[in-house]
């Protein structure tokens, strides 16, 4: 249905733009627009002018925030020698809720997810790895995972057989079974970024951890082995956000994979 | 009246989608129907009953209801048929696997059953979780079954395996090998060894596909030929993004041909 009102119109259209709004909410939201108080409107419009002209990201973290350096980089009392990577912004601000993280962020911009073309080069891993080394290269070249081997199943991530040129088959057969334990430091060796003293004793500006909360999917997964590799020549400590049951939830009702890694991701009561 | 139909079946997800606060839509390939999009309402939710089992790749048994009516069915249940614990604990198996279920999307049509195309990818998948040694000899492996089970099977014939010299030849247009000095339509030059390397993955059974090790060229030079091969019967529908973003994450096919 069309309104009588161009102007009206041309909000619903503006309003179909937004993400999960379609005609009919947008609809109901010009409406209710219509009806509120103009003081109220003057707001909203001067919110969203705001977010757009004041906000910027960080140079540091890349989180979005009112000026830059944002108030996390720039707290001295922040804990320089941890950094969390997290996804988007909005995952810091659920760490943050929690109290209990006093390091510092890295904000990727999403993660890489080979379903929908988005790779290494699409999101901010280069920075992150520069603000562990400022000598990491800025020329684009990608991360040494040559001369890495952080396949927990024992394959290379390159390197075939140098004696395979031969398309014969061969008898040997590939163990199956052959399985590494994933590398795991020790709950006393990681530094959870709470004690910010501890951040006395480091170098200035030194990173010694590296804590990796991305989402546990595909996509997270490839994130974190990725930026585990790249980040293996460094002298830093590379961990991961556990994996397993929410709190309230029922063991009977998990998942094999969930419980599984539950089960390996377990710690000292 | 459409008539509403409870259906329970295995299924192999092949994506999923975020969909409004906690919702997912999820591309399953399903053993009866085939190719469909449902609804899971609530999956990203941490206390969600569908947990892992949407995640790519998952092998999984699902219940939804259908209804002919609508192109997106609702997800009702969830769960692990085999859990691949392995399959995302290395970044060439993930890959790997993410490479295979973007080719079954992109080649099946929505809701039309294949039952031998299930039963490979399944059975690819599961070999992918449980190998360490030359995984990516399931990816040419898989895409010349899957040409077979869609209709272009490449006609390799083994007396034209043993007449090739040092170089022959691959026909794109029936996935024969050739001599060098033989004529046939859409011709590709490629090494004796990357040709016999590639007739073992269009006639040898998975067991034996899997016991072939390769140099780095000669892997190269053969995923390149399959590759070829699909493109020329496929076109545009062959996908290419996955690709793409393994040669940004530098994981080559050769890399589970450990030593």
């Amino acid at each position: 249905m069309q309104f009588t009102s161009e102007s009206v119109e041309a909000l619903v259209e503006q309003f179909t733009k937004l993400p999960t709004i379609g005609r009919k909410t947008a609809q109901r939201l010009a409406n209710y627009i219509l009806k509120m108080d103009e003081e109220a409107v003057e707001k909203i419009a001067e919110a969203l002018l705001a977010v757009k002209r004041k906000v910027q990201r960080c140079s540091t973290c890349h989180v979005v925030a009112d000026r830059d350096p944002c108030p996390i980089c720039s707290d001295s009392k922040r804990d320089p020698s941890t950094i969390c990577v997290v996804e988007e912004s909005s995952d810091l601000l659920a760490i943050e809720r929690t109290g209990e993280y006093r390091g510092r962020y890295h904000v990727l911009g999403g993660v890489i997810s080979p379903l929908d073309g988005v790779g290494p080069d699409d999101l901010r891993i280069r920075e992150l790895a520069r603000r562990i080394d400022p000598d990491f290269a800025s020329d684009g070249d990608p991360p040494p995972l040559d001369a890495v081997d952080a396949d927990p199943d024992g394959e290379g991530l390159s390197g075939g057989s140098p004696s395979g040129a031969s398309a014969t088959t061969a008898g040997a057969a590939g163990d199956p079974g052959a399985d590494a334990s994933p590398k795991d430091a020790s709950p006393e060796e990681r530094s959870n970024g709470a004690d910010a003293s501890s951040s006395e004793d480091a170098d200035e500006g030194r990173v010694n951890e590296v804590i990796l909360a991305v989402n546990p999917n595909v996509e997270g997964d490839t994130t974190a082995y990725y930026i585990s590799q790249l980040l293996e020549p460094f002298d830093v400590s590379v961990t991961r956000i556990a994996r397993g049951l929410p709190i309230g939830g029922d063991l009977e009702y998990a998942d094999e994979a969930t419980l599984s890694r539950a089960l390996e991701g377990r710690g000292d009561v | 009246m459409a008539q509403r139909e409870i259906i329970r079946t295995d299924a192999i997800v092949l994506r999923n989608l975020n969909y409004g606060e906690t919702s997912q839509i999820v591309t399953l390939f399903t053993r009866k129907r085939g190719k469909i999009a449902v609804m899971a309402k609530g999956a990203r939710k941490t206390k969600s009953a569908f947990g892992s089992t949407l995640q790519p790749m998952s092998y999984t048994e699902v219940v939804f209801y259908y209804k002919p009516t609508r192109t997106l069915q609702i997800l009702s249940e969830s769960s692990h048929v085999v859990a691949f614990h392995d399959l995302q604990r290395s970044l060439t198996k993930i890959t790997l696997g993410l490479r295979i279920v973007e080719l079954v999307a992109a080649l099946m049509e929505d809701e039309d059953p294949q039952p031998a195309v299930f039963r490979l990818t399944a059975r690819v998948l599961r070999h992918l979780d449980a190998r360490s040694r030359r995984a990516a000899n399931l990816w040419p492996f898989m895409q010349m079954r899957l040409a077979s089970l869609l209709g272009v099977a490449p006609a390799v014939r083994r007396d034209n395996v043993e007449a090739v010299g040092s170089e022959g030849l691959l026909s794109l247009a029936d996935g024969g090998v050739y001599p060098a000095d033989a004529t046939p339509e859409s011709a590709r030059t490629a090494s004796r060894a990357a040709l016999r390397a590639y007739a073992v993955f269009v006639r040898a059974d998975l067991s034996t596909a899997l016991r072939m090790r390769l140099s780095d060229d000669v892997r190269a030079e053969v995923e390149d030929l399959v590759e070829a091969f699909m493109r020329y019967h496929f076109e545009d529908a062959y996908p290419d993004r996955t690709r793409q973003v393994a040669a940004q994450l530098r994981i080559q096919a050769a890399a589970s041909e450990s030593t």
